[in-house]
């Protein structure tokens, strides 16, 4: 015959494994809540997300920017004389140290306009990008130089922030 | 002691009974506990992997379930794509008092009529629509009045946030989210429950910079239509197509059916003299003509009941740059008498302009072309008119002209492997010498109007009467201009055209192409050529001149044999 100590050995191990059971079935049944309290909750932020990129889209009518582009910045699109080329630039003075950062920004635009001119602006991944003209003069990857128009001087608004402004786009009165 | 013996007898029977049952009783029970132990090690052991890859398949996060993808553009920008929705429905059955109910109901949503819902919210059923397609705001207002009896049910709505912009590419879709025009109608498959969101290769800024000078143009010389394309010509893709007037897609069935038309894909014209730019390719390539040959243009052509003449006419003998240059309707006939209508017609076929193009759009039209392709049918299409296409199949075969000779189909979608495939219909020689002609236009002759400075354009005019019931109408005309930049090394095809334009006093009167639609195509290259990183050249540079001059210094060998073959 089973020893008694043998059988509470049994016994406990018995009371330990049904206690386990129970617990995992809990914790299972809990962590299925939670998952679909999450599920719920990323379909819910997914048709946020959805909204807002109609919305950002819908706001980035190009029409609309330029609109806002004309009343609240100093920016014109750019035309075919700001444009050049790094070899268009004059030969500057060696005044600088070899590896200033007017230096390397230079030597960056050189490697930039060997790309292919038709190479894609945009990286594919980007999922928006502000469709308004004046951010060409920022796209350094496109291998172009801006060169700031100086026959167009800065007329009004010269102290105010960049938060101003965008209070001002974003504010009621914008619309 | 025999009854002692007996009674230990029987009592040890009882227990060896008793101890038998028991025994039978354990080894069933140690039966069913070594099944379950068996099973249990089965399940545990042996099934371990396929219990986990069960585990695995089982969806944890539920994909999106949005029943249609977007569609983006070129860049990324979102032109359509779906949003939940909510749509109000009401048990009138559960309703107390329908007429404050319709009245707080009407006071959220104001176009809801107040009667209109009071009459439904009284009526004896357990279902009616109060409004369909709820924006959240919205929903979250009628929550807010607590009425008892009202509920939502989601449904999805395509969306399209550019509106106007890009309506003719992109199309639209009925009420069951099913497309039914454009990229919504011949894409439909790729669209419905795919992921990924299709992209486009229009670039929708320069939709707007089309759209926008198109329509200044338009309301300036008050035209009851135009429209506008900008086509890549390395890889045949579109970049920006204007059909104007135009609706709103997120409304379609609001908007007048002529708004829904495409002019640039439906309509046919004869697009005039913007086919001299064919003629003389076709002329140049067979040899028919050479840029040193000479044309006798002084005096129109009379053949039967037709009579050619000049627009802009110079009375006097023209070289090929020249009848070019000054749009010469005698000298192109002439040209084409020579080029002899087999090869004419070969070579419109080559050029795709006899059959429909392959854009991917449902509406689309067949050329039209004479069955019976004669000498005076020949004469005519050398100038445009006989011969009716669509802009899109000029911008497609001017494309071919002008990219060293090699046409490949227009796409809408953004092509994976562009510039590469195609069917060479002129020889790269042709289409330098072309691209010299073209810019010889815009330099010195009637395209002076799209001179964008620094972005080398290089097009032709093209003015023709429009045909009403079998006569052309004098003051009717479809006045468009083909232009090309850089005509060094083109990048893209741009065309304008308006549709029934009234000469102005600016114009001197004229409403022709070089007056109406040569400035669009000129300002929209200006706008867009820094999108796209198109650095400025200087015109005055030996190597463009060398790219760009049109070498008419015949030796006067060649000019003797020209005269005499005249």
């Amino acid at each position: 015959m089973i020893s008694r100590p043998t059988s509470f050995v049994l016994m406990a191990l018995a009371a330990a494994a049904g206690g386990a059971l129970f617990h995992v079935s809990f914790e299972v049944s809990e962590l299925d809540d939670r998952l679909a309290t999450l599920n719920r909750d990323i379909r819910d932020d997914r048709d946020a997300i959805h909204v807002l990129r109609a919305e950002w889209s819908f706001l980035n009518q190009p029409e609309r920017l330029e609109e806002l582009a004309r009343r609240h910045l100093d920016l014109v699109p750019v035309s075919g004389a700001q444009l050049a080329g790094p070899g268009a630039l004059p030969v500057r003075p060696d005044v600088e140290t070899p590896d200033s950062p007017a230096r390397n920004v230079l030597e960056g635009l050189g490697t930039a306009i060997s790309i292919q001119a038709g190479a894609p602006r945009a990286k594919p991944d980007a999922p928006e990008r502000p469709a308004v003209e004046v951010a060409a003069t920022q796209d350094a990857s496109a291998g172009i130089v801006p060169v700031v128009a100086s026959a167009e001087p800065a007329v009004t608004g010269g102290d105010r922030s960049l938060d101003d402004v965008l209070r001002e786009i974003t504010g009621p009165g914008a619309q | 002691m025999s009854t002692r013996i007996e009674f230990e007898s029987t009592k040890k029977k009882a227990i060896d009974t008793a101890r038998t049952r028991l025994l039978i009783g354990g080894a069933l029970m140690a039966a069913a506990f070594f099944v379950v132990g068996v099973r249990l090690f089965d399940v545990v052991v042996f099934n371990a992997n396929d219990n986990l890859r069960r585990a695995a398949a089982r969806e944890i996060v539920r994909p999106s379930t949005m029943s249609r993808a977007d569609i983006v553009d070129r860049n990324g920008t979102l032109l359509a794509t779906n949003l939940r929705t909510a749509s109000l429905y009401a048990n009138p059955h559960k309703i107390s008092d329908p007429d404050i109910a319709a009245a707080r109901i009407a006071q959220v949503l104001p176009d809801v009529s107040e009667e209109v819902l009071a009459a439904k919210l009284a009526a004896d059923k357990s279902f009616v629509w109060v409004r369909r397609n709820l924006t959240p705001r919205q929903k979250f207002l009628v929550n807010h009045l607590g009425i008892p009896g009202l509920d939502f049910q989601d449904e999805e709505q395509r969306v399209y946030p550019h509106g106007h912009l890009a309506a003719h590419i992109v199309g639209f879709t009925n009420v069951d989210n099913v497309g039914i025009a454009g990229i919504e109608q011949s894409m439909d498959a790729a669209i419905a429950g795919a992921k990924e969101p299709l992209r486009l290769s229009v670039d929708i800024r320069v939709q707007q910079i089309l759209r926008q000078e198109l329509a200044a143009q338009i309301e300036k010389f008050k035209a009851i239509g135009g429209g506008g394309i900008v086509m890549d010509v390395r890889s045949g893709e579109v970049v920006a197509m204007v059909s104007l007037p135009d609706f709103d897609p997120n409304a379609p069935a609001q908007a007048p059916d002529e708004t829904r038309f495409n002019r640039i894909t439906l309509g046919v014209y004869e697009l005039g003299s913007v086919f001299k730019i064919f003629n003389h390719a076709i002329a140049l390539e067979t040899g028919a003509a050479t840029l040193t040959k000479r044309y006798d243009a002084t005096k129109p052509i009379r053949i039967s009941r037709f009579r050619i003449s000049d627009f802009h006419a110079e009375n006097r003998w023209l070289t090929v740059p020249e009848i070019f240059e000054h749009s010469s309707n005698i000298g192109s006939a002439k040209m084409a008498l020579d080029i002899g209508t087999e090869a004419q017609r070969n070579y419109l076929g080559h050029l795709g302009l006899l059959r429909r193009t392959s854009i991917e759009l449902p509406e689309q039209a067949q050329p039209m072309y004479p069955a019976q392709w004669r000498e005076i049918n020949t004469m005519t299409i050398a100038y445009g008119h006989g011969i009716a296409v669509s802009p899109l199949h000029l911008a497609s075969a001017v494309a071919a002209t002008v990219n060293g000779g090699i046409l490949r189909p227009a796409t809408l979608i953004r092509a994976r492997t562009p510039e590469t495939g195609g069917v060479q219909v002129f020889s790269a020689e042709t289409s330098d010498k072309m691209r010299r002609l073209l810019r010889l236009v815009v330099e010195k002759g009637t395209g002076k109007n799209a001179e964008a400075p620094g972005y080398l354009v290089g097009g032709k005019t093209g003015t023709a009467e429009k045909q009403v019931n079998g006569s052309y109408k004098r003051n009717a005309l479809i006045s468009s201009f083909v232009g090309v930049f850089p005509a060094n090394a083109p990048r893209f095809v741009v065309y304008a055209m308006l549709d029934e334009p009234k000469g102005i006093k600016e114009s001197y009167g004229y409403a022709t192409g070089g007056w109406t639609a040569a400035p669009v195509v000129g300002s929209v290259i200006t706008r867009m050529a820094p999108l796209f990183a198109i650095t400025p050249f200087d015109k005055e540079a030996p190597e463009i001149v060398r790219a760009l001059t049109v070498n008419v210094a015949a030796t006067p060998a060649a000019r003797t044999r020209s005269d005499a073959t005249n």
